[in-house]
């Protein structure tokens, strides 16, 4: 265990993951084991998962450290997500296997229009991450996730 | 770090403008993640525009580049939009389609090519050999790819405009040979291929590859073209496929050996019987009649259309069922003056022009059951509309239609 200011906390190397947008964050993870699409799978005015397959269908994505293997589906889905980065429910931070160039460029275009960050980690082992827990309050700081229970 | 010329260091400064230069920090950003070494030189585009997708996001987007004095530097068209032409006789509140209105003004502005199709390979940008594109249309990135030998990626929507506005891209993806290699051998052992079977084949496809490049043998190379269209429609839906190579057809498979000399990872063998379970998959549970057939995903081609005449000829609807072609409005023009849209309407067949089943709001039409002969359609419309869908031949989607 670490610590930290005096709290108890996990700290996950990212090994090779590596923060490709933002700085770093903090929120509650939310965790898919499905390739995940915010085109038709995001309602962008609540930010709740309207795809019925995923595995986190009915969640709320909005603030959360959202944590899925890769993205899927239509190329539609980084103007799905820059809605939800306007209507301000996006999810804080993405940590993927495989960062898709469709979510990345509605990040990156939530950032030079309307000033949000997300923060991005790429490259991610699901093996590295098994010990987190959905709810788990994570912090993405320097390169390292701490996790506090 | 990632190489860039003069020209696009002047860019980036804001010496060309504000737009070009919001543009420019996009397509740098995306090359530093995705570890570009430079820019690509890209002379054509083909963006989204419909509303369904877009959102408020979009519209401002694009009205935002309209308002910086933003314009397309390489030929651009648009995918379908999510308003037919005729959008007041249908049951599309009118706020909805004020937003798809400014979306379209928007892209005139811009200087896009009002083309409104999801085959602009057909008509309005039509890539030679090995040209770079910057194209967003899942199923014309696959025929770009695949068909024609042009290289492009899927584009996502956003980068697609900054693209059309500064004719770069990051080197990334399929632009580059190395990526270009095929991993995955698709034996088709299927003596004779109905139109059906290209959909089917190509939702099979996608399925097992994802994103990795099949090579397929066993696909005729006497095929249409339009089967080869929805052949790549129906692998970019079910998975995320870019690119195939068709053996005898794929004109980098004609020149080279797709797989590069390395054998291939895997090997799976497509039968009839394999068809027969897929297709009955891709159908959604239905015991209900059909009240809507949705003939033209992708946009239809004069030789579909002209198929569709045939077999519609001296047949009428049912009054209860809608049946909605969806095809571009050049290939409508061109059919009307062949004089075969007339005779189509007269079978109470209707032209839904410029726009598309899959992102038009089918939802404000009260629609239960869909027939349709295309495996894109069927796999995309039961999750985004909340319709059932009977995916079936074009004989079979008439037989059920008419009186």
């Amino acid at each position: 265990m670490n610590s930290e200011r005096g709290i108890k906390m996990k700290k996950i190397s990212l090994k090779k993951g590596r923060i490709i947008l933002g700085e770093g964050t903090q929120g509650p993870a939310l965790i898919s084991r499905k390739a995940f699409m915010f085109a038709h799978g995001v309602n962008p005015k609540s930010g709740e998962v309207i795809d019925k397959k995923s595995d986190v269908y009915k969640k709320n994505i909005k603030d959360k450290v959202f944590i899925f293997p890769n993205g899927k589906g239509s190329t539609t889905g980084s103007m799905w997500f820059l809605e939800t980065i306007r209507l301000g429910n996006a999810p804080k931070a993405i940590i993927n296997e495989k960062s898709e160039m469709i979510i990345v460029t509605g990040a990156i275009l939530g950032e030079l229009i309307y000033k949000k960050k997300i923060t991005i980690i790429d490259n991610i082992n699901f093996n590295q991450i098994e010990e987190i827990n959905e709810g788990d309050l994570l912090i993405i700081k320097n390169n390292e996730i701490f996790i506090k229970r | 770090m990632i190489q860039l010329s003069s020209y696009e260091k002047a860019i980036l400064k804001g010496e060309m403008g504000e737009a070009k230069k919001l543009a420019m920090e996009l397509i740098v950003k995306i090359g530093e993640i995705y570890q570009a070494k430079d820019l690509v030189q890209v002379s054509s585009a083909h963006i989204l525009g419909h509303y369904g997708s877009l959102h408020d996001a979009g519209v401002a987007f694009y009205e935002k580049l309209v308002q910086l004095k933003a314009s397309c530097v390489i030929p651009t068209t648009v995918d379908p939009s999510s308003l037919p032409v005729r959008w007041e006789e249908y049951r599309i509140p009118a706020s909805y389609a004020q937003k798809q209105k400014r979306l379209c003004k928007a892209t005139q502005k811009l200087g896009v090519i009002q083309n409104w199709s999801c085959t602009p390979y057909e008509f309005g940008n039509i890539p030679r050999f090995g040209e770079m594109l910057a194209w967003a249309e899942s199923s014309a990135v696959v025929y770009a790819n695949s068909v024609l030998g042009a290289r492009t990626n899927r584009t996502p929507a956003g980068l697609d405009i900054a693209a059309a506005i500064t004719g770069r891209m990051p080197r990334i993806g399929l632009y580059l040979d190395c990526n270009r290699v095929g991993k995955i051998l698709v034996e088709i052992a299927i003596p004779k291929l109905s139109d059906l079977d290209y959909h089917t084949i190509g939702y099979f496809i996608g399925k097992k590859v994802g994103t990795n490049i099949p090579v397929i043998s066993g696909i005729p190379t006497t095929c249409s073209n339009y089967n080869l269209k929805c052949l790549g429609a129906a692998a970019a839906s079910s998975g995320a496929v870019s690119m195939v190579h068709m053996l005898g057809i794929t004109p980098e498979a004609k020149m080279m050996d797709p797989f590069n000399g390395k054998e291939p990872e895997s090997v799976f063998r497509i039968a009839n019987k394999d068809l027969e379970i897929i297709q009955k998959e891709i159908s959604t549970p239905c015991h209900f009649e059909a009240d809507i057939v949705a003939i033209g995903c992708p946009h239809l081609s004069l030789e579909e259309l002209r198929e569709l005449y045939n077999k519609l000829r001296d047949k009428k609807i049912k009054k209860w069922i809608k049946f909605w072609i969806y095809t571009s409005q050049s290939v409508y023009t061109i059919a009307q003056q062949m004089g075969i849209i007339q005779q189509i309407e007269e079978s109470g067949a209707e032209f839904q022009v410029g726009t598309c089943p899959v992102i038009a709001p089918l939802r404000y039409y009260g629609f239960k059951t869909m027939v349709t002969n295309s495996a894109k359609n069927a796999n995309v419309v039961p999750s985004e509309h909340n319709i059932e869908v009977i995916y079936t031949d074009l004989a079979t989607c008439i037989k059920m239609a008419v009186q």
